[in-house]
Formats: structure tokens, C-alpha cells, sequence
């Protein structure tokens, strides 16, 4: 799966969603929308997040799945609410 | 290995890190029991006549708890989530590195290497001191810092993952730890011994 970019690769900016299309009736939609929050993330943030719901929330259970220790584990998280915290005041 | 040996608290779960913390406590008092070295202080290391088992435990258990009382302190300042098992886990497994330096006075051979300097020094026959023992001292003294070194680090990357310490005020606050911890330590087995 081909990974999308959120940043500019020229300016570093936030990316926005210029044209979204139907691959069925190639009808094309162009505007201005931003990215929602959870896409902005970086792709190894989206994927604990993934993680974080398939372990019903357990902290305790990713730890174990991806070996490393709980507060490492919390940390993440931690730095993750952080970022969300950051874009939603943008 | 870098994970292993400067990095362990960021792998290995708190049960794996206590049972090993605790084991090298005991095993660090009886090497250090058996080649007479004390920890008397958070960052002290010495060589002495004579070491008991039961002054060397309570020497790692004292600078274990004053580890652990500052450090969390300072933790629960930066992040409010901190465990104390993780600050205790910390101070247990950096400490092993301290233990290993009391190792080196097999065949008491730093104690005849210091005995050797200060004789001859005290009798103002500095010329006559072995290059042996001047070897022997030099090589403890540079592998004692190196392993101080990793005792820090061990410390410092302990006190980052269990806290989520970033930042300048966090290394100061952990720095401003070890001092007092160092104060405490020193205060508390000069008092009961």
C-alpha cells in the first residue's frame, strides 16, 4: 500500500486534500480540505493507534505483541495525545 | 546490545528488571563482601580492610532507597504517571555496573597495589613505588570511571523512560537527584556504621 504523504516534500508544510476522485465513475472533486487529525500523524503513529484499539486499549497487551516495556509503551502514547493536542490547536 | 546494556528499561518488563535488579543486589553484596569493597555512598566505591556481608547489603539497600526516594521525586514533578516500580527497577539494574568494578580486587591485588602507594608515599620514597602498582591503580581508576559512566547513563535512560523526561529541566532536576541522593546515602551508613 502505497504510504501518504502529509508533509510537502519541498516546504515541509501540512499537505491539504486538493481532489479527491471515484475510481467507479472517475468523477472528480476538487476543493480545499484539510487532512483529519488522525492522518496527519506520522504512519508509525497511526499504526500504535491501530494497535491501541485491536488491544482494546491495553497498554500491557502492545507492550507485549511489539517487546518492548510498559512505561516505553505509555510514553508513546503519551507523545501521541501530545501531537493530537498540538494539531487540534492549529 | 546497545538496548541490553545502556537501554534496558525501554524492552524488558518491570517483573523481568526486578528479578534480575534483585538477584545482582545479592550477588553484588557477596562480591563485594568477598573482595572487600564497600558502597558507602550512591557514587562511592571503596577498597577496605575488611567487608562484611550484611555491611555490603545494606549499603546497596540504602543507596538503592535514596535512588529511589529522589528520583521519584523528581520524576513525579515531570510526569504525575510515574510508576515507583520503574524508578525502583532503575536504581536496582544501574547499580550493576558498580558491582562489577568490586570484582577487579581479586587476590586483594588493588588493596597491595594501595597499601604499596601510600607506604612509600607516607615514608617520602616515591621513587620506590612499583610501576606495577602505579599500572594497577591507573587501570582501576580508568575502568571505575568508564563503568561510573555507565552506571550514570543507566540511570539517566531508567529515569527517561519511567518519567518520559525530555528536555533540559528534566536532566537538571535528575542531576540535582543524584546529589541529594549522594548526601542521604553518605549521611545514612556513616550513621550505622
Amino acid at each position: 500500500m502505497k504510504k501518504l504523504p502529509v508533509k510537502c516534500p519541498s516546504c515541509e508544510k501540512q499537505l491539504v486534500v486538493s481532489q479527491l476522485s471515484c475510481p467507479n465513475c472517475e468523477t472528480n472533486i476538487s476543493g480545499n480540505y484539510s487532512l483529519p487529525i488522525l492522518l496527519q500523524l506520522s504512519s508509525e503513529d497511526q499504526d500504535f493507534i491501530f494497535d491501541f484499539i485491536l488491544s482494546s486499549g491495553s497498554l500491557k497487551k502492545i507492550a507485549l505483541k511489539i517487546g518492548k516495556s510498559y512505561p516505553t509503551v505509555r510514553n508513546k502514547l503519551d507523545d501521541i495525545i501530545e501531537k493530537i493536542s498540538d494539531l487540534q490547536k492549529i | 546490545m546497545k538496548t541490553f546494556l545502556f537501554k534496558p528499561f525501554e524492552k524488558y518488563s518491570e517483573k523481568s528488571l526486578f528479578l534480575i535488579g534483585s538477584i545482582f543486589t545479592l550477588i553484588g553484596s557477596f562480591v563485594a563482601h568477598t573482595f572487600n569493597t564497600r558502597f558507602d555512598g550512591v557514587f562511592d566505591i571503596h577498597i577496605t580492610a575488611n567487608s562484611l556481608f550484611s555491611q555490603t547489603l545494606v549499603d546497596n539497600i540504602i543507596n538503592i532507597f535514596c535512588l529511589l526516594f529522589f528520583l521519584y521525586l523528581s520524576a513525579i514533578c515531570i510526569n504525575k504517571k510515574t510508576r515507583l516500580i520503574d524508578i525502583l527497577t532503575t536504581a536496582m539494574i544501574a547499580r550493576i555496573p558498580l558491582y562489577l568494578v568490586s570484582l577487579m580486587n581479586s587476590n586483594a591485588i588493588i588493596s597491595k597495589a594501595t597499601e604499596d602507594i601510600i607506604q612509600l608515599t607516607n615514608s617520602k620514597l616515591l621513587h620506590q613505588i612499583p610501576s606495577s602498582s602505579l599500572f594497577v591503580i591507573t587501570v582501576y581508576g580508568i575502568i571505575t570511571i568508564l563503568f561510573l559512566i555507565w552506571y550514570v547513563s543507566l540511570l539517566l535512560n531508567g529515569f527517561k523512560v519511567a518519567s518520559n523526561a525530555k528536555g533540559k529541566v528534566s536532566v537538571i532536576l535528575f542531576s540535582i537527584s543524584l546529589l541529594f541522593a549522594e548526601i542521604l546515602s553518605k549521611f545514612l551508613i556513616f550513621q550505622l556504621n
